[in-house]
């Protein structure tokens, strides 16, 4: 709820950004944008806490089910953890996703960001950051529950880069798409159906990647899937970038 | 008949299948409009008549497709289908 | 009635034209080219399997262009190449795929495998899949044609994006007959003069039977549209 009030913030409190969004660079005043509106959402779900709870219990179910499906025994664990890291991600991902631009529109403050004189892609980076902190926060908290039950090591440096760079092509797509199928009739159904086929690519890399991290294995075996992960972010990235105003258009 | 014949005659019929099943697909949506096309134009042409009465016939020959649509023949006829049709009332 | 004569008549000549080369190039698979050595007849299958994979390539790749030219000039016949051409893109693609694993069943002893060439054929399919439910689940038909063209990009992007995967990471058992490794193409059968022939009469047919099918999907969709209209004028007179 109180994303709305987040929209119309008091006057005392607009006053001061807005003076600075004039006074500085175009550049500085984009990312401005871009700030306020990550934030914006980021401090709506510090008060309710809505998205963040179901995320965090739909990942501890998830991992559950893994276990007591698949009756891992060490060996197996090792091998599969990176999968069941992912799959997870992907699935709590997908929550927040298709909430992220669903509760705006529903609350009609989706035409009050459109109408703001922001850019249209500044609206964009500020949801596709604040869906990445909260993915980010999902996969941090996922990495240690798995290397608890899992007594597997997953927070290592190299495997957080991974999950970073996953993360990323994940939210960006993902908000590019949401923003899509907000409008659709079945909207909870088509995002994932339309998220899947193109997320995959980034997936299996990520899995790939980061299994060969986990293995311990040398780094012509992971470097690949790294540079992978990078190159698709920046095609995504750029994508989104270009094809974002054509979908907002009103 | 060589080795692993009855594996190239499933692949090659599986083909079959699906591209008769693209060219199907398309010729019998266009087999479908015609005969709507063909069922609007008649219900334009009585419509200064009693359009009930009108709309009764246009059920009765829709239920027999060839005469609803007289020397039609699908694709090859597909770039003037709908002028065919649309002049298939006036022709009955 | 819209199309020219012309127009009609090349359409008529280029369909009369593809059955009369796909009746040839499955006289030449069957009868031109023998059975390969190893992989005995079954080997016949991958004239249809690479032909079919051209004509979806193609088909997805005029979707693609259609997408950025709508999103350009906002002309809806764009919107109707680019739904067309997906949709018997995905029916070659579907010949692609069913035709593989024919061939796979007898040669690798299993109908799937989840090497990356069947990997990326398969992501390209739900793709493009995905794509068609995009569009029946979108109602204003303004913003079906938007999302469907931006879509259809995206969904390009990550097509190339598994292509890619293949060149960076070649540990597919996939036989390599197109692409960067021309020179020598790996694989267990050689492309002898005969196999070459036949292999690129087949291109050649699938890719006319590609323009012809999707060139007549137009023309349905664009009576469709006439009709529906026409109706409306109709119902609204009444």
């Amino acid at each position: 709820m109180s994303a709305q009030g987040e929209t119309t913030p008091t006057t005392a409190e607009a006053a001061v950004p807005v003076r600075r969004v004039k006074v500085r660079r175009p550049v500085t005043a984009y990312w401005h944008a871009v700030a306020a509106i990550a934030w914006k959402d980021v401090r709506a779900e510090i008060r309710s806490r809505e998205l963040i709870n179901s995320m965090l219990l739909f990942t501890l179910m998830t991992v559950m089910i893994f276990s007591l499906a698949l009756e891992l025994d060490s060996n197996a664990r090792q091998t599969t953890v990176t999968g069941v890291l992912w799959v997870t991600i992907v699935f709590a991902g997908l929550l927040g996703l298709s909430r992220s631009l669903a509760s705006e529109k529903d609350k009609g403050s989706l035409d009050g960001l459109l109408l703001a004189p922001i850019a249209r892609s500044a609206l964009f980076f500020g949801k596709m950051i604040g869906n990445l902190l909260f993915v980010l926060v999902i996969a941090l908290v996922l990495m240690v529950l798995l290397t608890v039950l899992f007594n597997i090591t997953l927070l290592r440096p190299l495997l957080l880069l991974l999950v970073v760079l996953g993360s990323i092509g994940f939210t960006t797509i993902g908000t590019l798409l949401s923003s899509m199928s907000v409008h659709a009739r079945s909207r909870e159904t088509l995002l994932p159906i339309l998220l899947m086929p193109v997320v995959l690519p980034i997936v299996i890399s990520a899995v790939r990647g980061s299994t060969a991290v986990l293995n311990e294995m040398p780094s012509q075996d992971w470097l690949p899937w790294v540079q992978l992960l990078f190159m698709a972010d920046v095609i995504y990235i750029a994508a989104s970038y270009a094809l974002f105003d054509y979908v907002v258009e009103e | 008949m060589g080795k692993y014949a009855e594996y190239m005659i499933l692949g090659y019929s599986a083909m079959a299948v699906i591209l008769g099943g693209m060219i199907a697909w398309i010729y019998l949506r266009y087999r479908a409009l015609q005969r709507e096309a063909a069922l609007i134009e008649q219900m334009a042409a009585e419509e200064g008549q009693d359009w009930v009465h009108a709309a009764v016939g246009a059920t009765e020959s829709e239920a027999l497709p060839g005469e609803a649509t007289p020397g039609v023949s699908g694709m090859a006829a597909s770039g003037t289908g709908a002028d065919r049709a649309r002049s298939a009332p006036h022709e009955t | 009635m819209a199309y020219s004569e012309k127009r009609t008549k090349i359409l008529m000549g280029l369909t009369y034209a593809a059955a009369v080369l796909f009746v040839l190039a499955m006289l030449m698979n069957f009868f031109y080219v023998g059975p390969e050595r190893q992989q005995g007849e079954a080997q016949r299958i991958f004239y249809v399997h690479l032909s079919s994979f051209l004509g979806s390539f193609l088909a997805f790749g005029a979707a693609v262009v259609a997408g950025i030219a709508y999103l350009r000039s906002r002309n809806p016949k764009w919107d109707t190449l680019g739904h067309s051409a997906v949709e018997i893109g995905l029916g070659f693609s579907t010949i692609t795929i069913v035709t593989g694993m024919a061939w796979a069943r007898p040669i690798w002893n299993t109908w799937w495998t989840w090497d990356p060439r069947l990997t990326s054929v398969t992501i390209m399919w739900l793709a493009y899949a995905a794509y068609m439910m995009l569009r029946t689940g979108i109602e204003d038909p303004e913003r079906r044609r938007r999302f469907a063209a931006v879509y259809a990009i995206v969904a390009f992007a990550s097509v190339l994006y598994t292509i890619i995967i293949i060149r960076v990471r070649p540990d597919t058992i996939h036989p390599v007959v197109a692409g960067p490794t021309q020179a020598e193409p790996e694989g267990s059968f050689e492309v002898s003069g005969r196999i070459r022939d036949t292999l690129f009469f087949n291109m050649f047919t699938f890719t006319v039977i590609t323009v012809v099918l999707v060139w007549h999907r137009i023309r349905l969709e664009n009576f469709s549209e006439r009709v529906a209209r026409r109706k409306m004028e109709v119902l609204a007179d009444l």
